[in-house]
């Protein structure tokens, strides 16, 4: 696939910012019956925003931002001043006919008296039912503070809060919020019929959930993936970095296998997912009738298998292939992932188009890494963050005339043009057995690494580990939370972090590159402005592509590739659609 | 943060990559750029603090890569081939008056930077020239404002004035100096000055004027003709013939009037009244004149430089001398603004009052007439100190002053006497001109000094009889086109519009407006189009016009006090970007599309253009100077794109594309089969082949 090989920049096609830091639980999206996908992001202090992409009156694509408060009307409070603070949030649909949406917020409120960090607090969560009666496309920020609100009140600390879709025996569709807390325990809500509201129901979260039953520990990712209609994997990972993996009968309640691994830090997100992208051919496809099943049974055969990958705080983020058919044995470490701060969130998205997933991961180190799945040892080609001059647009004076002939000047640069003996020690880097050095070394987390690689490329190591620790330390981008109302000046960087020559200080030829393929690799990475907080991609543009869309401390970034490289991509596969004869 | 709700349907981004340089004082705009000062084809950042300490950062360098120290409060900064042909320096400017050059080496002195002890020697640069200039500048502005390959120095001042400088090499010597130009005095505070393009890609000199307005300034023509070996010859030659005299004596009203500038748009409005008020043949004769003074004005012009010229003779021109030739230049400026002053007074007010009071063109035209009685307060604000100041030292000239001034006021006298009505405070300088008039004219004291020849005294007898011309023009009813040609020309464009018609106004020209096609580069390069130019104001609105029609216009909640034009998608269209001072900039391309980045500070100084960080390749780029000593430099804001698209409208635009959606019987508005379509190729095929 020539696809493969072509890189595809992802940029900002919008950002908004918000009022407030938020948390790993604060994005959630939800996609309408006709394909809008609106995103809402919370900030811990109540304030959300929600973004959606509409035509204008003119035909044009504009980004909708709104931004609005929880409980500003203090419905259910009163205007106490009480201090509140925001953990986490989910929206669904209630129905299958996709009419009414559900919010459910859960939040801490303390009053405040007290500093925040001393004094009880009691924790709620408020469900806000947003009747739909104006139509499909319901402005969330006015059905918010017009919807009826439900509060419940908790007895222990929220943390996680997602849903799930499951059929009960009767052969109904229903909706449960799951929510886990720290009392050690995952609460399984469902909605009332009669009355509608949502209902704490242990035993039914026994009888259909029995990977909930024990948990042990403070769940902070869980995971529900249905394979089938009659099994379901379930993932749950805790605070300890214990993860189990469950396959559950969905018919008879029944857990069938259970794998256990254990991280040395708390599990930060969790993700299942099968290597392949499919995607149903459309129906007026009939032209390629053949080639379509023969593609269906291919993408189905692919989608058997589950591959598992765990994020924690401090180790590298793992992936586990085909978790079904070989248990967690195949085990591959994603290179450098931990060089970063905490990896925060993950996502599984293909970025580049080829047919394969890759995993993106988001770190407190403010960078996006991307990790490809190499079969085979391949020309090093990391893109970066920089962005770049499209191609495409026509070219004046004497820049930008041709964008191979003028590469950006950044690390795009370095990366691109790294030369064989490079490469290899790029691929020392990979070799798992050298996972602690990897984090020694890679936590400096310099931005100004690459800088200028090929000049110190071959200089003393240990001078070099120490120029890079000491830039490391100066360059450092973490900044504390509660600072963040204080706009403080950062320091300069401008490089993506490049990992590649991380081991150029170990004593070339002593170690041979035994680097396993296949093996996850480093394929890209982007570098933003606040530590990334969480990841989804959903077709927000509404044209058939997926657009990232990343939840930074401080703002929502939707990504874009470049659409005049996809568009190329596009037609060049269109062509043999359009002429099923010459096809091959 | 603000309390307001952040609701918003511009597209925003964000940009991540920014190197943070330190540099103490405050940053003006004005006092910082981007361009390639050392010559080495990358652009460095040169940015100066009022207190006159001066650094450029080059390349990803947190630290200044040189330094250098003005006296005096440094207000512009600019680089240009201003002295040295295909060499840019770096030309300051000081509020004090002070121009200083500087050249700036890239490599010669490199190795000195790392030695720590030569630091302050090595980086230190040092003034390869200075000059002491008029005081006040406030924006400065590099170009070839008249099409002779040469780049000009235009200064704007705080007092409201406009004047160009070309530098002009000393014979035998390897220095030089600035001269004077030309001077325009106009009526309201100078925003900033730009180049900008007309269609037949002519330079126009644009100043912005408060109220989202602004002014285009009229370059001498004669300017472009000059040489300086052939001036004395041919004023002496045509010193003698008569009729010569009487065509240099409407030359030398042409550049009295036109040369040293209106505050008001009185061409205009003379067009007005001309067409109300005579007949067609009138125009006839006025075209018909129109020829004869563009030969004469040339040495009308050199006469008034004889002294530079002087100067230019000894070796050694002294800063002394400099400053006297200047001074004198000044005054004469200074004449010929008393010149128009009465003018304006005699012609302008007088004649609609007595001619028109039945042109309705006039009426209707309200707000030129209120800039220009405006304007005329103005001149006589203005031009009075000069004349009193002007030099103890140098009676005669001021004694000259008065007899030039008296010489048109006679005229404007003799015009008000004329159409029977006195202007109010006319008889003061009536008064003077009669004195003028009586004293000996050939014995004007300049003469003396200088002992050139009898221009002097020739274009004092010709004003008389300039004047009486005119007396004899208005009786006739016919005018010289030539001497009321306008030197300024005022542009209300959104004035109407505007909330606050005393808002600062920052104006940009010369905004590429891309290829009108891929193919033919070549051609293109022969025929330029013409440039857009735009217009923001500290209450927020912002305009891109063309041609005195504004293509669109935005109005923002953000006070915007900074405006450049930069590429940002690299397609040949230069986008508009404005940034106000809460940080919030605006990048809007021609047809209105915005995208805003929030830069997280508040912004001393701003300013977009393109920055290196290696190998001579430049990138689109922003800074930002804070108020606590940091300036932010985004090395790389390039974007795909300014608008929010997807692949749909992409797709929508190729021919390709909607060719094959036409194969494979897919209506182009059928957006969800298209959808499945593109999802399906993205993410279904690959595998397949």
């Amino acid at each position: 696939m020539t696809s493969s090989s072509k890189q595809l920049y992802w940029t900002d096609a919008h950002f908004c910012g918000l009022r407030s830091q938020t948390n790993v639980y604060g994005l959630t999206k939800i996609t309408s019956q006709d394909g809008l996908t609106r995103l809402l992001a919370v900030s811990i202090d109540g304030h959300f925003i929600t973004v959606e992409y509409q035509k204008s009156f003119d035909n044009r694509l504009i980004p909708i931002t709104r931004e609005d408060e929880f409980f500003m009307a203090n419905v259910l409070h009163g205007p106490d001043g009480a201090d509140l603070e925001i953990v986490s949030v989910d929206m669904f649909y209630q129905d299958e006919d996709k009419k009414d949406i559900i919010l459910a917020v859960t939040y801490l409120k303390s009053s405040p008296a007290a500093p925040f960090e001393d004094k009880p607090y009691n924790a709620y969560m408020n469900v806000y039912f947003l009747s739909d009666q104006e139509g499909p496309h319901v402005n969330l920020i006015d059905a918010v503070a017009m919807s009826e609100i439900q509060q419940v009140m908790l007895v222990y600390s929220p943390l996680k809060l997602m849903h799930h879709h499951l059929k009960t025996d009767t052969d109904q569709d229903e909706t449960c919020l799951i929510l886990s807390g720290n009392d050690s325990k995952v609460h399984v809500f469902r909605q009332n019929k009669s009355m509608g509201t949502f209902i704490e129901d242990p035993v039914m979260a026994t009888q259909y959930f029995p990977e909930f039953i024990d948990v042990n520990g403070c769940v902070t990712q869980m995971e529900l993936k249905k394979l089938d209609s009659g099994h379901r994997l379930t993932a749950i990972g805790v605070q300890s970095g214990l993860v189990t993996l469950f396959l559950v009968n969905i018919v008879s309640h029944q857990i069938e296998k259970k794998w256990e691994t254990d991280m040395d830090s708390p599990i930060t997100s969790i993700q299942l997912f099968s290597h392949h992208v499919t995607s149903p051919c459309p129906e007026f496809l009939h032209v390629i009738d053949d080639a379509r099943s023969e593609n269906v049974s291919r993408a189905e055969a692919a989608d058997k298998s589950i591959n598992l990958l765990i994020t924690s705080a401090i180790d590298p983020a793992v992936v586990f292939c085909d978790v079904l058919e070989s248990d967690l044995t195949k085990r591959h470490v994603l290179p450098l992932s931990n060089g970063q701060d905490v990896v925060l969130c993950s996502c599984i998205m293909d970025i580049d188009f080829d047919g394969e997933n890759e995993i993106l991961i988001g770190t407190y180190g403010q960078v996006l890494l991307a990790y490809k799945l190499m079969m085979e040892r391949t020309p090093g080609m990391l893109m970066t963050s920089t962005p770049f001059q499209s191609p495409k647009p026509v070219p004046v004076g004497g820049y930008s005339a041709d964008l191979p002939a003028v590469p950006p000047p950044l690390p795009a640069n370095d990366s691109e043009e790294k030369s064989p003996a490079e490469q290899v020690t790029h691929d020392k880097s990979d070799r798992r057995r050298h996972k602690s050095l990897a984090g020694t070394i890679d936590s400096n987390g310099s931005p100004s690494q690459l800088e200028k690689p090929n000049h110190n490329r071959f200089h003393d190591s240990s001078s070099l580990l120490d120029g890079h620790l000491k830039e490391g330390q100066t360059a450092r981008l973490v900044r504390s939370q509660e600072n963040l109302a204080a706009v403080s000046p950062r320091s300069v960087y401008f490089q993506t972090p490049e990992t590649s020559d991380s081991f150029e200080f170990l004593p070339h030829g002593s170690l041979p590159d035994l680097t396993e393929y296949p093996s996850y690799r480093l394929k890209w990475t982007k570098r933003f402005s606040d530590p990334v907080m969480g990841l989804t991609c959903d077709d927000m543009m509404r044209d058939g592509m997926l657009d990232l869309v990343v939840l930074t401390l401080k703002g929502l970034h939707i990504l874009q590739p470049d659409l005049n490289e996809v568009a190329d991509l596009l037609l060049d596969r269109l062509k043999p659609l359009c002429n099923p004869t010459n096809k091959d | 943060m603000a309390d307001y709700l952040n609701n918003t349907i511009m597209r925003t981004v964000s940009f991540v990559e920014r190197i943070e340089v330190e540099f103490h004082g405050n940053v003006i705009s004005q006092a910082m750029v981007l361009e390639d000062v050392d010559n080495d084809l990358g652009n460095e950042l040169i940015v100066g603090n009022i207190d006159g300490e001066i650094s450029i950062f080059k390349g990803d360098s947190p630290h200044a890569w040189r330094k250098a120290a003005i006296s005096g409060m440094l207000t512009c900064l600019a680089v240009g081939k201003i002295h040295l042909p295909k060499k840019n320096s770096l030309v300051c400017m000081t509020a004090e008056g002070w121009c200083h050059l500087f050249d700036v080496p890239s490599q010669a002195s490199a190795q000195s930077i790392s030695a720590t002890e030569e630091d302050t020697d090595g980086r230190l640069l040092k003034p390869v020239f200075s000059q002491e200039l008029p005081a006040n500048a406030k924006v400065m502005c590099l170009a070839d404002i008249d099409c002779d390959d040469h780049i000009e120095m235009v200064i704007g001042y705080s007092d409201r004035v406009v004047r160009a400088f070309r530098w002009h090499e000393t014979p035998n010597s390897d220095t030089g100096q600035f001269l004077l130009l030309q001077k325009w005095q106009l009526a309201g505070q100078i925003g900033s000055i730009t180049i900008n393009y007309d269609r037949d890609y002519q330079p126009e000199l644009m100043v912005s004027q408060p109220g989202a307005t602004f002014v285009t300034l009229q370059v001498k023509p004669a300017f472009r003709h000059i040489k300086s070996d052939s001036y004395l010859d041919r004023l002496c030659g045509s010193g003698t013939n008569v009729k010569s005299s009487l065509e240099r004596s409407e030359s030398f009203a042409a550049v009295s009037s036109t040369g040293k500038g209106f505050g008001s748009p009185r061409g205009n409005d003379q067009k007005h009244v001309r067409g109300a008020i005579f007949s067609p043949q009138d125009q006839r004769t006025a075209s018909l004149r129109k020829s004869e003074p563009v030969a004469s004005k040339s040495d009308i012009l050199s006469g008034s430089s004889i002294s530079k010229h002087m100067e230019d003779s000894v070796p050694d021109a002294s800063f002394s001398l400099d400053q006297l030739s200047s001074q004198i230049e000044q005054d004469l400026n200074t004449c010929g603004e008393t010149f128009k002053m009465v003018d304006l007074y005699g012609l302008g007010k007088d004649k609609p009052a007595v001619l028109g009071p039945g042109s309705s063109e006039l009426a209707s035209s309200s707000f030129t007439r209120v800039c220009r009685s405006e304007s005329f307060c103005d001149q006589m604000e203005n031009s009075a100190p000069p004349c009193i100041a002007g030099d103890t030292g140098n009676a005669d000239i001021a004694q000259t002053e008065t007899e030039s001034f008296g010489g048109d006021t006679n005229s404007a006298a003799a015009i008000s006497s004329g159409v029977g009505m006195a202007p109010p405070r006319l008889p003061l300088s009536l008064k003077t001109s009669l004195e003028g008039l009586d004293g000996d004219l050939g014995q004007g004291p300049l003469h003396r000094s200088y002992t050139s020849d009898s221009s002097l005294r020739d274009s004092h007898e010709n004003v008389l009889e300039r004047s009486l011309g005119r007396i004899n023009n208005i009786l006739d009813g016919s005018f010289d086109d030539d001497v009321f040609k306008p030197s300024i020309i005022y542009h209300p464009l959104a004035q109407v519009q505007m909330r606050n018609k005393d808002t600062s106004t920052v104006i940009v020209g010369g905004i590429n407006r891309g290829r009108p096609s891929q193919s033919g580069s070549g051609e293109d390069e022969i025929n330029p189009r013409a440039t857009y130019y735009a217009l923001a104001t500290l209450d927020g609105s912002l305009i891109l016009a063309e041609n005195d029609s504004i293509l669109w216009s935005l109005q923002v909640d953000h006070y915007l006090f900074a405006l450049s034009k930069l590429d940002v998608t690299g397609n040949g269209k230069e986008e508009v970007v404005c940034c106000s001072w809460n940080g919030q900039t605006y990048i809007v391309n021609h047809s209105k599309e915005i995208v805003r980045y929030q830069f997280p500070d508040s912004v001393a100084a701003f300013c977009s253009g393109y920055f290196s960080l290696q190998d001579g390749y430049n990138a689109p780029c922003f800074v930002y100077a804070t108020f606590n000593n940091r300036i932010y430099i985004y090395p790389n804001i390039t974007l795909p794109r300014v608008e929010s698209t997807n692949l749909l409208k992409v797709m929508g635009r190729i021919q390709e594309g909607r060719d094959m959606l036409r194969k494979l019987n897919i209506a182009e508005d059928d957006y969800d089969s298209i959808r499945c379509l593109y999802r399906y190729c993205l993410y279904g095929q690959p595998g397949k082949r």
